[in-house]
């Protein structure tokens, strides 16, 4: 008896370590070219609190440099961004968050207002794989689910990417027990620049109203901060496309002015940011590149020291040396392209495949 | 006890099994098939093997969604504006190249580019069932029928793989879109 309970105990252990590595090994591990999948995971690394949260897609995780306002301003602020992170993805994040810290202020950028319901699977894996097993992360496999996608998938993604056994590459090993930090308190860096182009013809909407699902969870935001003493900023982000149309902007003037909340539009203000399309963008107006993010950050840096009273910690001992490696790693990373682009003429990490 | 061992034995080999199933790809990554364009006037399928759906015609090439680009471009000639839209995470490049009369929007698959959209900028273009920017209404019904879909004054007919929006505002259309259906 004693001796089938050790084989059985024996063979739990080796069919647990078996699944637990195949589903390390298969999962795909954002490592290359396409680093957004590895985002969410990196806040969990995070020591110390943070003054401001940025939520939302791409508009925020490469518009805003978190190391320009701890340098400029000694404002502490981590980006919980991720590719076309949808508004339930966005308000899920921030419940989670909050269970870990509370920011005094909230950024998030309504350019997700757009989506209404589950878009693609391959964006819903880039937010919600790196998330931790939460009821937060629960809920929100559940609002973002297409049709074609089963929760099971989710708690079990060995189901999902089993498949992946043959297209298994060099980083899949590399990677599989570790991976490599990818953004600055989740800031994804670009120094290349492609000057802005001209796009195509915005084309006409037959409803411009944003849904109900997504006010729905505009909503959820808004008073989860208000119940926690948060305060909340809307924003748009002053990437030029896609279009951010004239009656989108309009209702989130008027939700914002309903809801006491501040909205500012980045896109009327890109004179006074001196961002500058030509230099600061670099994929021709969609991103900002690192030139383009330091300086929305510096101004942005202004409206939060001076309009929401947010202090500077450079001379907090431990902070300051919890930001030292951050600005390290900031300026390594910065030379490293800079490297590249002088060496090759592109950044090798974003040209691998 | 026997019987614990068999499940757990059995959930070992479901696990390897799993990992050793051919088929479809990643959640990162699409499709593999490719196939070079037919003959865009004569073919009844699509450069991906699907039967086609909604056609225009413009500078005498004949193009559908999910089409192969490749030809379809060679065959227009020379764009008046050429636009790339990188998505979130960069998956390859959306394209957009602007013609006389219409934009042609293409997504990429396995490094190839297929038609997505095209879209009217103005009334120079026409369906080839001879609707355009500005026509009524009723023409639009009679040329396509009942069997729309309707909101918000966007009336969408369904064929194949591909959608044909008409946006319509006090009875006059005022957007026309093809689109691929590509899920």
């Amino acid at each position: 008896m004693g001796r089938k309970r050790v084989v059985l105990a024996l063979l739990t252990v080796v069919v647990i370590g078996s699944l637990a590595f195949l589903n390390s090994l298969l999962k795909p591990k954002y490592m290359g070219a396409i680093i957004e999948g590895a985002l969410i995971a990196e806040y969990y690394e995070e020591t110390t609190d943070h003054d401001v949260i940025f939520i939302g897609d791409c508009e925020v995780y490469e518009n805003f440099s978190p190391i320009t306002l701890w340098e400029e301003y000694g404002i502490t602020s981590y980006i919980r961004g991720s590719a076309q992170q949808l508004i339930w993805q966005s308000y899920y994040l921030l419940e989670e968050t909050l269970k870990y810290e509370k920011p005094k202020v909230v950024v998030f950028n309504v350019l997700a207002m757009k989506y209404d319901t589950p878009q693609k699977e391959a964006y819903n894996r880039m937010t919600l794989d790196g998330m931790r097993w939460s009821m937060s992360k629960a809920r929100d496999i559940r609002a973002s689910m297409t049709e074609e996608e089963q929760f099971i998938e989710y708690v079990f993604p060995l189901l999902r990417y089993h498949s992946r056994w043959s297209e298994l590459t060099r980083e899949d090993w590399k990677y599989l027990f570790h991976k490599d930090k990818v953004s600055h308190n989740g800031y994804y860096m670009r120094v290349d620049a492609k000057p802005m182009g001209t796009f195509p013809k915005e084309k006409k909407l037959g409803n411009y109203q944003f849904g109900s699902t997504a006010y729905e969870y505009l909503d959820k935001i808004t008073n989860l901060c208000r119940e926690n003493g948060i305060q909340l900023i809307l924003i748009k982000a002053p990437s030029v496309y896609p279009s951010w149309y004239d009656q989108w902007d309009q209702q989130m003037e008027e939700y914002a002015k309903k809801n006491q909340i501040r909205y500012i539009n980045f896109l009327n203000l890109q004179e006074e940011i001196g961002l500058d399309f030509e230099t600061d963008t670099y994929d021709g107006g969609l991103h900002l590149n690192l030139s383009g993010a330091q300086k929305l950050s510096q101004y942005f840096g202004q409206t939060l020291r001076q309009e929401y009273g947010l202090s500077n910690h450079q001379t907090d001992s431990k902070l300051a040396q919890a930001w030292k490696p951050k600005v390290e790693f900031y300026y390594q990373m910065k030379a490293e392209q800079e490297r590249d682009l002088e060496q090759y003429g592109y950044i090798r990490k974003f040209h691998e495949e | 006890m026997k019987k614990r061992v068999y499940v757990l034995a059995a959930a070992l080999a479901l696990g390897l099994g799993l990992s050793g199933c051919s088929g479809g790809s990643g959640a990162a990554k699409g499709a593999t098939e490719t196939t070079a364009a037919g003959d865009l006037k004569g073919s009844e399928e699509d450069s991906q093997g699907n039967p086609r759906g909604f056609l225009f015609e413009a500078n005498g090439v004949v193009m559908g969604m999910n089409e192969e680009v490749s030809p379809i471009l060679s065959g227009l000639g020379e764009y008046s504006n050429y636009a790339e839209t990188p998505s979130c995470a960069f998956q390859g490049l959306d394209k957009i190249y602007s013609y006389n009369g219409f934009d042609l929007y293409t997504y990429p698959k396995d490094d190839v580019d297929y038609v997505n959209s095209i879209y009217f900028i103005d009334e120079s273009v026409s369906t080839p069932e001879g609707i355009h920017l500005g026509s009524a209404e009723e023409e639009m019904l009679a040329a396509y029928g009942e069997d729309y879909v309707e909101e918000f004054g966007v009336y969408t007919y369904t064929k194949e793989k591909s959608t044909l929006s008409f946006i319509v505002t006090d009875g006059v259309i005022e957007s026309i879109e093809y689109v691929a259906i590509t899920e």
